[in-house]
């Protein structure tokens, strides 16, 4: 009984992915979810793609809506429902009306006449029945339900059409399980429709709860329903290879480029945290005032402020968000978190850099999507940088922290953190009685980076960091810094005039040392001389001596008188 | 119509069709039921024109009258049709469901 699988493509964003390509061909899929939760919509997503991409006409069996009515639902859509409805697509309304009376037991065989006698008139090959349980809740009991349901998907399989029906979860009763259990069992694919409110907005979420032959993820996916259908939010498991590159980018505040290695690094991530008022905003404004003098393009989504407040906000520091305005490069979508779930925004930014075909996007704050509440968050936020980062942008997020701890604590467990390749925080530092406005660069991948604290100052001619003064291990801020640079002023003109004292001293001892150099030296000469005078004196005795021992021994082997001499007396020469 | 010997009623035949599906359980009942009902009316020839159809065999009739079940019986009246779906097993409200016309 193996059947070789093959996967028709529904068209429905992130859905074709999720399943691995499609929804079976030549199968039965059953879609269910509560009133409202897009059945239908998806459904005929796909129908209306296969009749468009494959050619393939379908037969859409409407059991709970008049035809008109599917017509009207479906012209929402920019799917030119109509003119394709004409194509290849037929609409059978196939419910009991109310005041037919029910008498006794009855089958579903008329229904089934009527769809073979269309599909051989057509030869469509797709056939959609649409609220199902509307029909089958009139049925006797579940055995009958059983009974109908089977007749329908054997004529499917003889036929090898590809069904799909959608049926509305309604409640828990005994009927309601036992259909729900049976369907499963007939089903090939089982797709899960739910939507709910969490927070104060709505969110959707699609699951695969069953695709026999195939893998699928099972987990349940975040939706939204636009104008171009139902629209998954597909989130990859693997990431994107990014585009890589070496340039490095302007931030727009003088003194931060240095820090960084020379800027943000294109097409990377860079977010910014801090406690509100600390300046996020203006770092963002600053990077985007930057990119637009370099001729580039920029796409800046606040969740805050009005586009106005945010022009002017920011040139009251010196920075003219106006001239990018102005000339289109710099595009201002001011958005309501709560207009959408985070999917929601996801496809809303993403169409916006669609048509701003911008360089730099900014997301202020990004953690405006966390009020929602919404379980997907974080995996939709990844998804969002993601892809805007695999175009090649580069995406500035600011994210504003409740608490201003520094909180290694409190950012670890953040996952935008680790998607950012640049983090900076700001903050305040209070010291001395003041409070002072500080940058701390926390991650900077691919530059080394100091680790200092920087002050930050905004004036009214824009944003810059001050030079880094240290002291005892503490860098130094405001009137601290300043104290300590004129304190250290003052000490290199001490040390200055330190040196130049030593100096003269020095001088002076060697001048002194040079003229009793000199003098000793002269001491020696005449010390030497008068030691070569006495050791010729010493030659000169001891010679005379020699002599006058030769005369005496001379003298007695003669026999002469021999002169006596003092033994140390002199004998003089002329003796 | 008119009925000549009764000038006060005016009774146009009404049209009965019955969709089966062929010889399953749920159309033999019916019939039998349906046949049942109008041999035990006196009137019956006289008002009813009765047409069965079988879905097999004439499916484009069951998508002009919209008829997804079988058995279905319409009630084919000038201004409206009624319908009622089922095997017929209660002849006290199938009488019923087919005279309803003449309250009016």
């Amino acid at each position: 009984m193996s059947r070789t699988l093959t996967k028709k493509a529904t068209g429905i964003s992130g859905f074709d992915d999720s399943s691995g390509g499609g929804l079976p061909a030549g199968r039965l899929t059953a879609v269910v979810g509560k009133a409202g939760a897009g059945k239908t919509v998806f459904a005929l997503q796909a129908v209306v793609n296969w009749l468009r991409t494959r050619g393939e006409s379908a037969i859409i069996v409407s059991f709970e809506q008049p035809a008109s009515q599917v017509r009207t639902d479906m012209a929402a859509f920019d799917w030119d429902f109509a003119t394709l409805a004409e194509q290849g697509l037929m609409i059978v309304e196939a419910g009991i009306t109310a005041d037919t009376l029910l008498l006794g037991s009855f089958d579903l065989n008329a229904l089934l006449a009527q769809l073979e006698a269309l599909r051989q008139r057509s030869g469509a090959g797709n056939i959609v029945f649409d609220g199902i349980d509307a029909l089958l809740s009139v049925l006797d009991d579940e055995r009958a339900e059983r009974r109908e349901l089977l007749r329908l998907v054997e004529w499917l399989r003889r036929e090898s059409l590809t069904g799909l029906f959608t049926v509305k979860e309604v409640g828990f009763s005994e009927r309601d399980e036992a259909r729900a259990t049976f369907l499963e069992y007939l089903t090939d694919c089982l797709v899960l429709l739910d939507h709910g409110m969490t927070e104060a907005t709505l969110s959707r979420t699609l699951r695969i709860a069953k695709y026999r032959g195939s893998d699928f993820s099972g987990n349940a996916m975040p939706m939204v329903i636009n104008e171009a259908g139902i629209d998954l939010v597909s989130l990859r498991a693997t990431r994107e290879g990014y585009p890589v590159f070496a340039e490095r980018l302007g931030t727009g505040i003088k003194h931060l480029d240095g820090l960084l290695g020379g800027g943000y690094l294109r097409g990377s991530s860079i977010l910014i945290s801090g406690a509100p008022g600390t300046a996020k905003t203006s770092l963002a404004a600053a990077f985007v005032e930057a990119t637009v003098r370099r001729g580039e393009r920029a796409l800046y989504v606040t969740f805050d402020e009005s586009d106005g407040r945010l022009v002017a906000g920011m040139r009251s520091i010196g920075l003219d968000l106006g001239a990018g305005l102005a000339t289109g490069q710099l595009a201002i979508a001011p958005l309501r978190w709560a207009a959408h779930g985070p999917e929601g925004h996801f496809r809303h930014i993403e169409a916006l850099a669609e048509r701003q075909r911008p360089d730099v996007v900014v997301i202020d704050p990004l953690s405006a999507l966390l009020k929602t509440g919404n379980v997907f968050t974080p995996a939709v936020i990844e998804t969002l940088l993601d892809s805007l980062k695999a175009r090649g942008l580069t995406v500035l997020c600011t994210s504003l922290l409740q608490a201003d701890k520094v909180g290694e604590e409190e950012i670890t467990d953040s996952y935008v953190s680790t998607l950012a390749d640049t983090w900076m925080h700001l903050s305040y530092v209070a010291l001395s009685g003041e409070r002072n406005r500080a940058l701390t660069v926390i991650k900077s991948r691919g530059t080394a980076h100091s680790n200092q604290v920087r002050e930050l100052l905004l004036s009214d001619s824009g944003l810059q960091l001050a030079e880094v003064y240290a002291a005892e291990g503490a860098v130094l801020m405001g009137s601290a810094r300043l104290q300590k640079e004129a304190a250290d002023q003052r000490a290199r003109v001490a040390a200055a005039s330190q040196h130049k004292e030593k100096r003269l001293e020095l001088g002076h001892s060697v001048q002194e040392l040079e003229l009793r150099l000199t003098t000793l030296q002269q001491e020696l000469d005449w010390k030497r001389q008068a030691l070569s005078s006495a050791r010729l004196d010493q030659e000169a005795e001891e010679e005379e001596q020699e002599a006058s021992a030769v005369a005496r021994r001379a003298a007695r082997s003669v026999g002469l008188p021999q002169a006596t001499g003092a033994p140390n007396g002199r004998r003089s020469r002329d003796d | 119509m008119t009925d000549s010997f009764n000038p006060g009623h005016t009774t146009a035949r009404t049209r009965l069709r019955l969709y089966i599906a062929g010889g399953t359980p749920h159309s033999i009942r019916a019939r039998a039921n349906l046949s049942a009902l109008l041999r035990a009316l006196p009137e019956s020839a006289s008002r009813f024109d009765l047409e069965i159809i079988d879905v097999f065999k004439a499916p484009l009739r069951a998508l002009d009258d919209r008829v997804v079940v079988t058995p279905t019986l319409l009630v084919v009246e000038a201004e409206s049709t009624r319908a009622v779906a089922g095997d017929l097993g209660d002849s006290a409200q199938l009488h019923a469901f087919l005279l309803v016309g003449d309250a009016r």
